[in-house]
């Protein structure tokens, strides 16, 4: 029988506050602060220490539910979910349950392979069921029979974003995940920085018979922190609970880790059994009663998001759907584009063409955020401009841009350096065809025979003996009109 | 579970709740408890006696709505003060026995 | 006169007048909580050290002059539920007994600020849960008009130290008439505050929505000054009143009268149970606030019977999630001779936490757990609705209510201890205050078999001021307040 998966992800994503989310402790980078340096009575669970909400982080979550088109409730509550864990210093953790900031979004995300259920590949719109806010805790380390608490990250402001089972294939779980990582990082709210741990998910996996739309019982799979975990995790949780249908068997209703190491999920029974959370509203924290006018004010300020700027650069900028999708998949690439686009006297096209070739190869290879690119767009566009008026050849441009990547420096002064500029003079180029003709009697044959693609080999071997200096155009034209005086 | 019914404490319930709310509650605790919350449960039924099905429970006690501070960094309080209480530290960590999670 | 005989108003005239200095005035208290309260046991800390120091900057102040408050130079005692930095805080639990806090309780730092001196802790039921003071992890404290009873709780260690001039004033702490009944089996002024008035930074919680610190001391008008410096807003509270505070001593040296008041008296409160000499004493008392310009009209408040199972189900509910972070963990009490951190928590929680509180957090975790919630938590809550109502409606006929604080004066100690909701029960006059959030006034008002009767004074949200006033043209009025228990001499 075959079977296809039902997918749901939570994500925990930390606000970009300065200080904590119920207290004023400074929040700071948890991989290399000191253990226990931001620290306070609230934070650590002293008894008697009470959370003030931070209104910063407040506002963030507003920023989130609004770009994903959610219901932004202008009264939620604060609750507590009770559970033992050192990590988490008063014993319960402050969320917020069955009345959440914004509930009712979604998403729009695009898979380039076909979802095994719905056939076509493209757009699908996922529904986001919540989002709501809460509270970061501890972390913990182990070594030896010991574990090592440390609480600088417990308090930390996050954002919980949890969606609808509305995912079908893990090549869907990967463009969604990436793709709210992107909206975060356009709103500035999250670094997106997935190595620190800022972006954290969890999948629930169910699988059923394919066309079936019963639900199966579902696994939950925790600690999936990179775009290949999540991948390989719900690709192999679907796979393990196929077998068991095909076997006969019966799915456990579990919660499960998942081994980087291995790519196999594995059940954390020995960690937290009894799933009774006991959820009641935190008597410490008032309600939010949020202004019409302040919700209004934010969505004001949103920044144009991914959805948005890809169809302004396909009407725009007249580019092909997959290419304005790549420009608008980081802000700062799109915003760059853009920057490039302006300086420039090529076509939007022909900078497109250069950023999603030759330039997002270098900043791969380079391994070079995009928020961090050495290159300004003034330069870059000075270079494009020079290959499109025939002062280099394109060939010699990407020379040139590859200099420009690991030394620095402007275009005119390396084409200068390194003598590349393009000769059109017709004179000395006729030389080199003559001799090219000359000394490759047999491919003339063969092009006089009717193989006109050995005038592609040809043009090839006119770069290489110019150094990619001759002007194609001009070279190309000479050849055909030499090869044809031969016909005669 | 339907308000009217009453709920039947038995020690396997009370070793349940304890398991849950990690308290090791001795066999004699366990069964000084089941007469006892019986009673106490069975007392607190009179509420059913009130109808509250149009009632809006009471829920949070503050006269208080969004209550909120600005996001501003304030000073913490130096490791060594939150340490000084720790059953056990070191370098700067607090220590406990090595939580286990089965691979 | 012996300085501990004297009224926080009249200490602080000796102060002023260095008839007196603060640290005379110090080591005469802390000779006699040395002398007599082995027998009474009110204190679970003495900061005997740290009050002398703290003394002589008082005398310090006083000598220049400088930032002087009623309050300046006068000891104290606070209730073992408020955090006090450096100093164990224990909340009478042996989970607790090595803690010391490393940041102040908001009302303890507020009362440094005026000067006043803390001469130590008071013993109470573990985490307030209680009526006697028996459930303290540490020893019963006594009630100073008879050692063989209780004297109420969960602050009784608080009201006997008053009761017995081992602290011009206290500060105790009341989630469901924690200050009141102790106040009234010992016989002193014990003020519940409306629920916000008083900051929570800092208090040791049992439930976060009941919680209340509020000062006991011989009268309305000493209660009155320290009222004044421990309450306001408190930005890490995000539960406290905005409202300001008012000159409540200020009025009441103002006061001469009640006219214009009318005086609730519900008809529930006076019911079968209720001791017979403690209604009559209750009933002169109305009488005599009548005779001030006051008059009383009857009231009901419909649902008061039900106030015991909500108040309960509520507490524990919140207790138990309040008390998690008793873990071995962080602080505190830390079973490590185990072999894993699950028993870590196990064994920790079962040595550390006496049978009351195991109890509770056992009730309140059921009463949360899936399948339970709606028929137990969720009821009570809605029921709480109902209970807030009839105050809110008796409220528009009255400006206060009068009413017994306990059905009986204090019982004797191992009475009620065996059986849980008789104790429950006990607490039938005090919880409904708490489940309102309103402010009410335990004032004395006569002697039953050598045990202070206590007369309850209600009014609405932030009415601290107007039951003062009742309190205070009372108490001017007689002399139950000024009477002293057998041990006072001793
Ligand atoms: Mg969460
Ligand atoms: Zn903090």
């Amino acid at each position: 029988m075959k079977y296809e998966p039902v997918i749901g992800l939570e994500v925990h994503a930390e606000l970009l506050t300065k200080s904590k989310m119920f207290c004023g402790c400074e929040v700071v980078d948890s991989i290399t602060a000191k253990p226990n340096r931001t620290i306070c009575p609230t934070c650590t669970g002293q008894p008697g220490a009470l959370p003030v909400l931070n209104r910063k982080a407040v506002e963030l979550a507003v920023r989130v539910g609004l770009a994903l088109e959610c219901e932004i409730h202008t009264e939620s509550i604060f609750a507590r979910k009770n559970y033992f864990y050192p990590d988490l210093p008063k014993g319960y953790q402050i969320s917020q349950y069955d009345q959440p900031l914004a509930t009712d979004g979604k998403i729009r995300i695009e898979t380039e392979v076909s979802p095994r259920r719905h056939g076509d590949a493209g757009p699908k719109d996922v529904r986001i069921r919540r989002v709501h806010l809460e509270e970061d805790t501890g972390k913990l380390s182990h070594a030896d029979g010991y574990s090592f608490i440390d609480y600088n990250r417990s308090g930390v402001p996050l954002l919980e974003i949890v969606t609808e089972p509305d995912l079908s294939s893990p090549e869907e779980v990967k463009a969604y995940a990436s793709k709210l990582r992107a909206i975060l990082r356009y709103l500035d709210v999250n670094s997106g920085d997935m190595e620190k741990g800022v972006i954290r998910f969890e999948a629930n996996v169910s699988v059923r018979a394919a066309g079936s739309d019963q639900f199966n019982t579902r696994t939950e799979i925790k600690n999936l922190n990179s775009f290949r975990a999540l991948t390989l995790g719900t690709e192999y949780e679907i796979k393990r609970q196929s077998e068991i249908y095909e076997r006969g068997g019966t799915v456990e209703q579990e919660t499960l880790g998942f081994n980087d190491a291995t790519g196999k999920t594995y059940s954390q029974r020995g960690k937290e059994s009894a799933h009774d959370y006991r959820y009641f509203p935190e008597p410490d924290i008032p309600p939010l009663v949020l202004e019409q006018s302040w919700i209004d004010s934010i969505r004001a300020s949103l920044p144009e998001l991914p959805e948005a700027k890809t169809s302004r650069f396909i009407e725009q900028y007249e580019l092909k759907p997959q290419e304005a999708r790549l420009l608008t998949s980081e802000k700062a690439l799109a915003d760059y584009f853009e920057g490039v686009v302006s300086k420039s006297k090529s076509p939007a096209k022909t900078v497109s063409s250069w950023i999603a070739g030759e330039f997002m190869r270098y900043l791969n290879d380079l391994s070079i955020d995009v928020t961090n690119i050495p290159l300004p767009a003034e330069d870059f566009a000075k270079l494009i401009d020079m290959v499109t008026d025939k002062t280099i050849s394109g060939n010699s441009g990407k020379v040139v841009l590859g200099e420009m990547f690991r030394n620095g420096g402007k275009a005119e002064e390396i084409v200068k350096a390194k003598n590349l500029a393009q000769v059109s003079d017709a004179g000395f180029i006729q030389e080199t065809v003559a001799k090219i003709l000359n000394d490759n009697p047999k491919e003339v044959e063969q092009y006089l025979a009717g193989k006109e693609s050995i005038l592609q080999w040809l043009m090839g071997q006119v770069a290489r003996a110019t150094k990619g200096k001759a002007d194609p155009t001009v070279a190309r034209e000479l050849l055909v009109k030499s090869l044809e005086a031969k016909r005669k | 579970m339907s308000q009217k019914e009453e709920v039947k404490v038995d020690e396997e319930l009370v070793r349940e709740i304890a398991s849950l709310a990690r308290l090791d509650l001795t066999d004699e605790e366990t069964r000084t408890f089941v007469p006892q919350f019986q009673d106490i449960l069975k007392y607190f039924s009179i509420l059913n006696e009130l109808d509250t099905e149009n009632i809006p429970p009471a829920y949070l006690s503050s006269a208080n709505k969004s209550v909120t501070r600005a996001d501003k960094v304030e000073e913490s309080v130096p490791t060594q003060e939150f340490l000084a209480n720790a059953p056990q530290a070191k370098d700067g960590y607090v220590v406990i026995p090595r939580v286990l999670i089965e691979q | 006169m012996e300085p501990y005989e004297l009224s926080v108003q009249q200490t602080h005239e000796l102060l002023v007048n260095r008839e007196i200095s603060a640290e005379e005035l110090m080591r005469a208290y802390l000779e006699r909580i040395q002398r007599l309260d082995p027998k009474v046991k009110s204190y679970v800390t003495v900061t005997e050290e740290n009050a002398i120091e703290q003394a002589r900057d008082a005398d310090q102040r006083i000598k220049m002059g400088e930032g002087l408050t009623p309050l300046t130079g006068i000891p104290y005692a606070a209730k073992d539920s408020l955090s006090t930095r450096g100093i164990p805080t224990t909340c009478s639990s042996k989970i607790l007994e090595n803690y010391k806090p490393f940041y102040d309780c908001t009302a303890i730092r507020k009362l440094k600020s005026t000067g006043a001196v803390l001469l130590g802790k008071n013993n109470m039921d573990e985490f307030g849960m209680g009526s006697s003071t028996e459930n303290s992890g540490f020893f019963t404290t006594r009630n100073p008009w008879n050692f063989d009873h209780v004297p109420g709780g969960s602050s009784g260690g608080s009201a006997a130290a008053v009761a017995a001039g081992l602290a011009p004033f206290t500060l105790g702490e009341d989630t469901g008439g924690s200050v009141r009944h102790p106040a009234s089996f010992c016989g002193v002024t014990g003020l519940k505050t409306t629920y916000g008035r008083v900051s929570r930074y800092g208090l040791l919680p049992l439930v976060s929505s009941f919680d209340t610190i509020g000062p006991m001391a011989r009268s309305a008008y000493d209660v009155a000054l320290v009222l004044e410096a421990i309450a306001g807003h408190d930005p890490k509270d995000s539960t406290s009143r905005i409202e300001s505070i008012q000159p409540y001593s200020e009025i009441l040296r103002k006061t001469e009268n009640l006219r214009g008041l009318r005086i609730g008296i519900p008809k529930e409160y006076f019911v079968e149970g209720l001791d017979a000499e403690m209604e009559a004493a209750l009933r002169a008392a109305i009488r005599q606030i009548e005779s001030l310009g006051a008059r009383a009209v009857e009231v009901s408040l419909p649902h008061t019977q039900y106030a015991i199972p909500v108040y309960y189900l509520i507490l524990f509910a919140e207790a138990s999630s309040n008390l998690a972070k008793y873990d071995g963990v962080r602080f505190g009490l830390s079973e490590r001779n185990v072999d894993s951190l699950l028993d870590v928590y196990l064994k920790t929680r079962e040595m550390g936490f006496g049978a009351e509180t195991k109890r509770r957090i056992m009730l309140g975790t059921f009463a949360l757990s899936a399948g339970y919630y709606d028929a137990y938590y969720l009821k009570a809550q809605k029921v709480r609705t109902l209970i807030r109502r009839d105050f809110e409606k008796a409220f528009e006929t009255c400006d206060a209510l009068i009413t017994p604080v306990a059905p009986t004066t204090a019982f004797r100690i191992g009475e009620k201890i065996s059986n849980p909701l008789d104790m429950y029960l006990a607490d039938v006059f005090v919880v409904a205050v708490n489940l309102a959030g309103i402010p009410a006034l335990s004032v004395p008002c006569g002697i039953s078999n050598g045990l202070p009767i206590g007369m309850q004074i209600m009014g609405p949200h932030l009415s601290e001021e107007m039951l003062l006033r009742i309190g205070y043209t009372y108490q001017s009025q007689t002399d139950w307040h000024t009477k002293h228990p057998p041990c006072w001499n001793d």
